[in-house]
């Protein structure tokens, strides 16, 4: 489904990916787990589509067509979507108002009719009950106020409602309580099928304790240095980025 | 106008002449950054018909007592039936029957003393609307005023309202024009001890009208105005807007909001006067501004001596779209009192790349991105229409104005 293809990315004419490469097949959970530093953000910014990023070699491919020219919301469309590390706060945009718009706004970018009104709260309130999201904060202003496992809570919800094809979290355990973690990762296990993929990049362990991931890839200075099966977390966990000859700025 | 009474023919007279002594607004430091086109006369400025189609008002607001104004000629009205002793009627009407609040009122004549625009207003008005609301009442129906100015059209309408003791009264105003067309509208509001004003505007003139808008309120111990103003039309507009607070306890709102593209400029220009204790205003001020539009804001606000207590804040903020677009933002405090609570603050950004980049993540296309992240930015302002039926009226011609302000963006 997504495959990235000897990816170079450059911030201000700095080098952060230097080579990337990388294949995820339909329902396969991929773990990148790697240090600060090593390009895992700029990794999840560059597949959503975010500019101030320059690619500089290789290609994105979703179905083997490249999707490096297309905005963000076009990448949206085809289902990619990005759980970001830090949610950005919008004042006067509330938040179920937001969540409505961008369902209609994929749904007729999909082919598909709108979402009416009943139909739209009785799916928000479903997946709203699951992530333990009250009503009252659901017309609150996007991320306003809200504490980091709310917020975390939020993408999920999107995640939810959205209905990606290719799901990339990135560094969603950072700042979540044990409680918050596990409602995250129950969220990511209930939406696991076999069309559906996840790219999840953490700098520990612990999240994939919850989620299983098929594969786990180790990342360093903008590349994959060692890929293997969910077990080669727990040999990262064990023996930390040294044993694999990596330094860690954490 | 027929029927005129012979007294206001003698103010009128006077009014004329103070008009031409004066002449346009010019080189003035309270019109530093508006300029009106130099070529420009106060007879230029004289009522003139237009010519063009007869408009139809659309806009509606349910159990309103309804106003219509063509080129400032009343045209018809919706008038329910009114709670004994509440007067809504079109100024002409009024001064037909030499009503004494419409004299005392008109004969306020300080404020068209040393500004031209007021004086020739009071000398060339054709028609307008009196409201008069009796101790007490509470007048449930918003009073709606629609105006229109068809092509080349001036007019000059005046507004006078006058709330006895805890009395409460909403005027809402619509006015729109076809092209050059000119408006001059001066509105005095009289608001008596703890009633409650709610005053909303909206200008959405064609783009190459002009607009002048003038109010000056009064208010007694513990009452209450609050003034909005969405401005969206017009090449050139000024809203000049003075709030005395003349009584303990007063409370005043004098917020706006501008949306602008092109080469509009938009001027709001605001004196709130705390004269007495206790006295509260508040203040917000919103303009976003494209293409290479300019907007003013030139807020003062006057604390006298004895007027202790006075808890005023001021904030203004603008949103710049492009890079030719500019904020002119003159606070002003001016605090002669020992015990008051002030604070103003200005701030002028540009829309977030982060959450705009959040939204298309979500699949929002950019220009919806950007629409929601102007009108969140202008929520706050327009959020304090308390009224459902009336907030989304501004709210619809806010969307309009920004489809308009995309289409053209999109075409450069």
């Amino acid at each position: 489904m997504l495959q990235i293809d000897k990816l170079r990315v450059s911030v201000d004419d700095k080098e952060i990916l230097k080579g990337l490469t990388l294949d995820i097949n339909p329902g396969e959970v991929h773990a990148i787990m790697g240090p600060n530093g090593s390009g895992k953000s700029t990794l999840s910014y560059v597949l959503a589509g975010r500019e101030d990023y320059a690619v500089t070699g290789g290609d994105i491919y979703l179905d083997r067509v490249s999707i490096l020219e297309l905005a963000p919301e076009e990448r949206a469309a085809l289902g990619i979507f990005l759980a970001f590390q830090y949610p950005v706060e919008i004042p006067g945009v509330p938040t179920a108002t937001f969540l409505r718009t961008a369902m209609n706004a994929l749904r007729r970018a999909r082919g598909q009719d709108e979402i009416d009104a009943a139909n739209f709260l009785r799916r928000q309130r479903e997946a709203a009950k699951h992530l333990g999201i009250a009503d009252d904060m659901l017309k609150r202003p996007i991320n306003v106020g809200f504490s980091g496992g709310e917020k975390k809570r939020m993408e999920a919800l999107q995640m939810a409602l959205l209905e990606p094809r290719l799901v990339i979290m990135d560094e969603t355990d950072s700042g979540l309580d044990i409680d918050a973690l596990r409602i995250v990762a129950e969220n990511v296990n209930r939406l696991r099928s076999p069309e559906r993929s996840f790219l999840i990049i953490t700098h520990y362990q612990r999240l994939l304790d919850y989620i299983t991931p098929d594969q786990v890839h180790i990342m360093a200075d903008g590349r994959i240095v060692q890929s293997g099966g969910a077990d080669l977390a727990h040999k990262l966990e064990a023996g930390g980025y040294a044993a694999f000859g990596i330094k860690d700025a954490a | 106008m027929s029927a005129m009474p012979s007294w206001l023919e003698q103010w009128r007279g006077e009014a004329n002449e103070n008009a031409l002594r004066l002449g346009l607004p010019a080189r003035q430091e309270a019109w530093k950054y508006t300029q009106i086109p130099s070529a420009w006369s106060v007879d230029k400025l004289r009522a003139k018909q237009g010519s063009g189609e007869t408009v139809k008002f659309t806009t509606q607001i349910k159990n309103a007592v309804t106003l219509d104004f063509v080129d400032g000629k009343y045209i018809k009205s919706k008038l329910p039936t009114l709670p004994a002793g509440a007067i809504v009627m079109p100024l002409s009407e009024a001064l037909a029957k030499n009503d004494e609040t419409v004299r005392r009122m008109l004969g306020n004549s300080t404020p068209g003393k040393t500004r031209s625009l007021i004086a020739l207003n009071l000398a060339e008005f054709t028609d307008g609307v009196m409201i008069y609301v009796p101790h007490g009442l509470k007048l449930e129906q918003p009073i709606f005023m629609h105006t229109h100015g068809r092509t080349d059209s001036v007019s000059h309408l005046r507004v006078l309202v006058h709330l006895e003791a805890d009395a409460e009264a909403t005027l809402v105003q619509h006015h729109t024009t076809a092209e050059n067309a000119i408006t001059n509208i001066v509105h005095e509001f009289d608001i008596g001890a703890g009633a409650r004003m709610h005053h909303y505007r909206l200008q959405d003139d064609a783009q190459t009208a002009t607009h002048f808008t003038f109010t000056e309120s009064q208010l007694a111990e513990d009452s209450v105005i609050d003034h909005f103003s969405l401005t969206l039309g017009a090449r050139l507009s000024r809203h000049e807007i003075t709030t005395r607070l003349m009584g303990d306890g007063a409370t005043c709102y004098v917020n706006a909001a501008a949306l602008l593209g092109g080469t509009q400029h938009a001027d709001f220009t605001s004196i709130i006067d705390h004269q007495c204790e206790n006295g509260q205003s508040r203040q917000t001020v919103k303009n976003v501004l494209g293409g290479k539009s300019r907007g003013v804001f030139q807020g003062k606000i006057q604390v006298h001596p004895h007027a202790q207590k006075t808890d005023g804040y001021q904030m203004n903020q603008a949103l710049l779209l492009s890079p030719q677009a500019e904020i002119d933002a003159k606070p002003e405090l001016e605090i002669y009192a020992d015990d008051v609570k002030c604070s103003h603050g200005a701030t002028v950004g540009q829309l977030d790349d982060a959450a705009m980049f959040y939204l298309r993540s979500r699949g929002l296309p950019a220009e919806l991105a950007r629409a929601l992240l102007i009108e969140a930015f202008l929520a706050d302002a327009v959020n304090l229409i308390s009224q459902d039926e009336i907030r989304d009226i501004f709210i619809a011609a806010l969307q309009h104005k920004q489809g308009e302000i995309s289409d053209a963006a999109a075409q450069h």
